[in-house]
């Protein structure tokens, strides 16, 4: 293995690891909230309240 | 005796204030601690008020089971003191929010900690007197005192407005105070107007209710306006007393700028012209977007390519070489180019917004919104939604209709944001550049116009559907304030440009970037794939060309590999599910790509393109690869059909993975979140079908 392919080799990864930790950013916003779905401080309220 | 608020001297001139004319048979004993609620719009001058009258006697906690903030201070009035509560900053108490159902509660005494209050004291600004009378005569329904606190005397003054606080106050049936709580003026006499009219009150008749029979509960709320026709006549009531009111008692010295003003009004508020300047205007902004942007989009695309030369001359050949040129300068180069389109776009809905007239537009257009069942409060998020999804999603927070709030969200991607411009302006910039209908209008401003409204009249239809099936509810009135017309502020202008422009180049440089390079890498390997079928397809698509051994052997493998490489599997795959779109296996990819983010599709085309350089056609640019591309059997790939099926594609399909997430969370459900993920798709291939497929019937 030349140096120009471990070079792209470790390009390659870094963009990997990148837009998998994007994915993991966005499956995290998926995930609901603990409180309601507007933004009035609730967050500690066991209520979730749903369309 | 006349008060003009506003002036200095408003103690003098309250001091004869007919507090005493008002009190009439209703007594209460006076020994009790009172409590006295304060009310208004919010920016009212609540709060000043509120601190003054309060000083540093005051708790914050919330509201019982609620994370409102309840404000309450204690209040020395003439000789005794009153609880002072503060109520959340409320335009109506039609009870649609938790702030309004807070205030009704404490109102009608249901609030469990605080008794139902012996007066209430009403903020009302001069400036937006119409506007907050609303609130005041929702007040006076509640068989409580009010008091009004008459704020912002000095800016009606400058806006020439005079108001008749005597008149006012008779005609309300209700004590009416000029205060400035800065200085402290009107203080005094609005403790003594509350002290009095908490004690001794005589009910206000209403002209909308039947001798001063009012609203008692909310339980009554809720039953009168569960029949929408008694509460709409119930409204209008209020408005035409509320007209009566001021102009019997207001009286605004028409200035030049305000006739002026009006005047301009009259026209771009029209229902007719108001609609065809709208048009005209984004017209132009379109026609002078592609015609502005051109230059330094050719410089750019320039740049990248003598980038893209020099990188390649200056490394030695091998992998490394391929994805510095091919792969990363390509792809976000072939993404960058569009930065001056999208600097431009807010440039101009800067200058539109801050000079006034997106307000216009939205009333114009909240007239069609209200017909469908949106709420107004809708326009808002939508019109930010132009810009990205994402903030108009988390924009209809202000919805307090959760129906009408979901069916905003639910249509906000239909709205074209900037990551759709680079695919609208290639389609164009490929095939529709330089026409021209009527010998000035550009087909490109044109069809980029005819896009922006194709979204907007998708949404307009499926809210128009949805709130009339799975969430129905009836729309609530909306009252739209119109600011002044005004000079764009430069710095706002060119600091919303330029914050536009460093998100765009982060995208470009982050996801954009990764992106590609695992395209490149997608097309680039395997390198070895079955070379047995890659010499029959290099045959074959040789052969069908009809170029033989003069071919060029370089490009024919390179387009061999291309089709046998991780991409071109999948784009295979799926090519039979996009072929009645008139897409071929290469735009799949771009396809499929795209769902990460828009603009994705423009640098996974000028990877493919360029990794492929189809046949034997040297493309400089994605455009001149484009309009070159040929399918296997020597056919071209694309057509002005096929870029206009990929442009309607692109203004339905849910192709942002943001979104996704966005939705996900404010919705709170994964049903409304596959839905909306569903519907557009669907509704997607079905408008590309039908583009594609009549156009082709139809001869194109």
């Amino acid at each position: 293995m030349d140096m120009q392919t471990i070079i792209v080799s470790v390009i390659i990864l870094a963009a990997l690891l990148y837009v998998g930790i994007q994915i993991a950013g966005k499956v995290k916003s998926f995930t609901p909230k603990g409180g309601c779905g507007s933004d009035c401080g609730c967050e500690s309220s066991p209520k979730a309240s749903k369309f | 005796m006349k008060t003009e608020v506003g002036s200095q001297n408003t103690e003098a001139r309250n001091s004869n204030l007919g507090v005493a004319e008002l009190v009439g048979e209703y007594n209460k004993t006076s020994n009790k601690r009172l409590t006295i609620a304060l009310a208004g719009n919010p920016n009212a001058g609540k709060t000043t008020l509120f601190n003054v009258l309060t000083g540093l006697k005051q708790k914050v906690a919330n509201y019982p089971g609620v994370t409102v903030e309840r404000k309450e201070g204690v209040w020395r009035l003439d000789d005794k003191t009153a609880r002072l509560i503060d109520l959340p900053g409320l335009y109506s108490l039609d009870v649609t929010s938790l702030d309004e159902q807070i205030a009704s509660d404490v109102l009608t005494g249901k609030l469990t900690g605080i008794g139902k209050p012996d007066a209430v004291v009403a903020v009302v600004d001069s400036t937006n007197l119409e506007r907050n009378l609303y609130l005041v005569t929702q007040l006076l329904e509640f068989k409580i005192p009010v008091v009004i606190a008459l704020t912002m005397g000095d800016a009606a003054e400058k806006q020439s407005l005079v108001i008749d606080s005597r008149k006012l106050s008779k005609l309300l049936q209700i004590p009416v105070i000029a205060i400035n709580a800065k200085q402290r003026q009107g203080i005094s006499e609005l403790s003594e107007a509350v002290s009095r009219a908490a004690t001794e009150y005589n009910v206000p008749r209403l002209p909308w209710t039947n001798d001063g029979d009012s609203i008692e509960t909310d339980e009554d709320i809720h039953l009168s306006l569960s029949e929408d026709v008694a509460a709409n006549k119930r409204i209008f009531a209020r408005y035409n007393f509320i007209s009566e009111v001021y102009q019997e008692s207001v009286n605004q010295e028409q200035t030049f700028e305000r006739n002026v003003s009006d005047k301009v009004d009259s026209v771009l508020t029209h229902k007719f012209f108001g609609l065809v300047i709208l048009v005209a205007i984004l017209l132009l902004v379109f026609q002078t977007i592609f015609s502005w942007a051109n230059l330094p989009m050719d410089l750019l695309d320039q740049g990248f390519g003598m980038l893209g030369d020099f990188v390649k001359t200056s490394l030695p050949e091998g992998i490394l070489n391929d994805l510095l040129v091919d792969g990363i300068i390509t792809g976000v180069g072939g993404v960058i180019i569009f930065l001056p389109q999208i600097l431009l776009l807010f440039l101009f809905l800067s200058i539109l917004e801050d000079t006034g007239y997106m307000a216009r537009a939205a009333f114009l257009l909240d007239k069609l919104m209200s017909r469908v069942g949106l709420h107004g409060k809708a326009f808002l998020p939508l019109l930010s939604s132009f810009a990205c999804a994402i903030p108009g999603i988390m924009a209809t927070r202000t919805i307090e209709n959760p129906k009408d709030r979901l069916a905003t969200i639910l249509i906000a991607p239909f709205m074209s944001c900037s990551a759709r411009l680079p695919v609208y302006t290639l389609m164009i910039g490929a095939f529709f550049t330089g026409q021209t209908v009527f010998g000035f209008l550009s087909i490109g401003a044109l069809l980029m116009l005819a896009m922006y409204a194709l979204g907007i009249f998708v949404a307009i239809i499926v809210a128009f559907i949805l709130k009339r099936t799975i969430l129905k509810s009836p729309p609530p009135p909306f009252v739209m304030e119109l600011p002044p017309y005004r000079l764009p502020n430069l710095r706002t202008v060119l600091q919303n440009m330029f914050t536009r422009a460093g998100l765009f180049l982060k995208r470009a440089g982050t996801v954009i970037l990764a992106i590609s390079i695992i395209l490149w890498a997608l097309t680039y390997f395997p390198r070895d794939a079955g070379s047995d079928a890659g010499n029959q397809a290099q045959t074959e698509i040789a052969v069908n060309a009809g170029q033989g051994a003069e071919a060029g052997d370089e490009n024919v493998k390179e387009s061999v590999h291309l089709q046998n490489s991780y991409a071109g599997q999948l784009g295979h795959l799926i090519e039979p599910v996009i072929e009645p779109l008139g897409f071929d296996w290469k735009i799949g990819v771009a396809l499929v790509a795209s769902f990460a983010a828009r603009e994705v599709v423009v640098s996974t085309l000028s990877i493919i393109y360029n990794v492929g350089k189809d046949e034997n056609e040297e493309s400089e640019t994605l455009i001149s690869a484009i309009r070159d591309a040929k399918k296997d059997d020597g056919s071209p790939v694309w057509s002005p059909l096929t870029a206009l099926t990929l442009m309607v594609f692109f203004v339905l399909a849910m192709q942002c993975i943001s979104t996704v997430a966005v939705v996900r969370r404010e919705t709170n459900s994964w049903t409304w979140t596959l839905f909306m993920i569903g519907y557009m798709t669907g509704l997607a291939y079905l408008a590309a079908f039908l583009t594609y497929q009549g156009g082709r019937l139809l001869g194109f």
